[in-house]
């Protein structure tokens, strides 16, 4: 199973730091050497790590895919229960007269979409089982896939 | 101030309500998001006997983002340093907002059953544990007769 | 907006300040790791180009007190600096002569006090007062 940023070949927070790194003790070196006029560099000094290091917190922002959440099943209100209640909001579905409540792919759990969408904006993870919801991808039918390869019995 | 989500008001009214055995927590007056927290060390555990007092805040993206939770009580653990912080992953990086404040003090609590000096915060200490363990044992112990024990 | 209590924010600062997150022109440390209370800190700062504080590093200690951030830090200058808001004998910053401390925010932060300080000693009635020697204490 690969991850998110396998998958989307995004090691970017990284990269970042390194670059930044670099920069940094350019910086310095040139600062070092050149005593005299070092106005340019003292202000690209403060400038630009403080520029990168909002890159980096942006890169840092991995969750699902804003379609990913609209998609995600809705949970019809004649299959909640009294009792039910949203693990993220600890407040109970039906206390809403119109309560929108969405299921996770694979592992089910239902959340509140107004919850589950400010978790799935910077995670991909399920708030109760820790389930990565985005690995879910729609599988190939096997049987299928099976048969053609059966070929060489008949050969 | 910004008026109070209901999950906070729900967790503190449970916290009082239905407190987790060993542990109190008790929002202060002027801030209801700042709790004064103590945590009984574990039986059979060398904190065993001790009251460790912590802090916990609640910042403004909770649930959405951890609490943020500190030792103010001196305490030898490899996971736990100097100032009081703490190395535990659903503090960090497998926070989760199905967890509540009572489920992250029940795993402080379990931090300190079962220390983990292979993930220190506290090199000093975390190397005494791995070299040493019966000294770091008596010593644990020691700072918890010195600095938590109970009044 | 919730008020983060003291020490969570004195513990985002440190955290800042030992992560070299902050601009180059300062750094802050406490003064001793031990210190749970995390009162006092030690500071750094870098004097601003074309000024008679070009290339100096002063330092200053910060006590952040029970009522910080509500209340600023007192701050006080170990090398010898000449700077209207600077108490000649002692090296304290005046509150009533610096603007920061004077009219200071809950949101100020160690960092704001370091580098407004820099701004004050690069003011076109600072920048060529005539300095101490280098490396001289209060």
């Amino acid at each position: 199973m690969s991850t998110y940023e396998e998958e989307h070949n995004t090691n970017r927070a990284g990269a970042g730091q390194d670059a930044r790194r670099d920069l940094r003790s350019q910086i310095h070196d040139m600062y070092q050497e050149n005593g005299t006029s070092n106005l340019l560099l003292q202000l690209l000094s403060q400038i630009i790590p403080e520029s990168l290091q909002e890159e980096l917190l942006q890169d840092q922002k991995e969750g699902c895919p804003e379609h990913f959440v609209d998609s995600l099943p809705r949970v019809n209100q004649s299959k909640l229960s009294d009792e039910e209640s949203c693990s993220i909001c600890c407040c109970n579905y039906k206390e809403d007269k119109y309560p929108l409540v969405v299921e996770l792919p694979h592992c089910s759990h239902r959340f509140d979409l107004e919850c589950v969408a400010v978790w799935l904006s910077k995670s991909t993870s399920c708030p109760l089982c820790r389930d990565d919801v985005l690995s879910h991808k729609p599988k190939i039918d096997v049987s299928t896939v099976e048969v053609e390869d059966d070929w060489g019995m008949y050969g | 101030m910004a008026s109070l989500p209901k999950r906070i008001i729900k967790e503190t009214e449970r916290l009082v309500s239905d407190p987790v055995p060993g542990i109190t927590a008790i929002p202060h007056e002027e801030n209801l998001r700042y709790f004064q927290v103590t945590v009984e060390g574990p039986e059979q555990s060398p904190y065993e006997n001790g009251v460790f007092n912590l802090e916990l805040f609640l910042p403004d993206d909770y649930p959405m983002e951890a609490p943020k939770v500190r030792f103010l009580t001196k305490i030898y653990h490899p996971n736990i340093d100097r100032l009081g912080r703490i190395c535990l992953d659903v503090l960090k990086n497998n926070w989760s907002p199905a967890l509540q404040i009572r489920t992250v003090l029940l795993s402080v609590q379990a931090l300190l059953a079962s220390p983990n000096p292979n993930d220190p915060l506290a090199n000093d200490v975390a190397e005494e544990w791995l070299q040493n363990e019966d000294n770091a044992i008596a010593k644990a112990r020691e700072w918890t007769n010195m600095y938590a024990s109970k009044q | 907006m919730s008020k983060i209590p003291r020490s969570f924010r004195l513990l985002e600062e440190l955290e800042k300040g030992e992560k070299g997150m902050g601009p180059e022109s300062c750094s802050y440390g406490l003064a001793d790791n031990d210190d749970i209370t995390m009162t006092h800190w030690n500071g750094t700062i870098l004097g601003p180009p074309h000024s008679n504080h070009e290339n100096r590093i002063y330092f200053v200690a910060l006590v952040c007190g029970e009522e910080y951030p509500d209340q600023p830090p007192q701050i006080r200058f170990l090398s010898k600096i000449n700077l209207p808001c600077v108490n000649q004998t002692t090296g304290d910053v005046q509150a009533s002569s610096f603007n920061t401390l004077k009219n200071w925010k809950r949101s100020y932060t160690m960092e704001t006090l370091l580098l407004d300080l820099r701004k004050e000693m690069a003011l076109p009635a600072n920048k060529k007062l005539p300095q101490p020697a280098e490396g001289t204490t209060f």
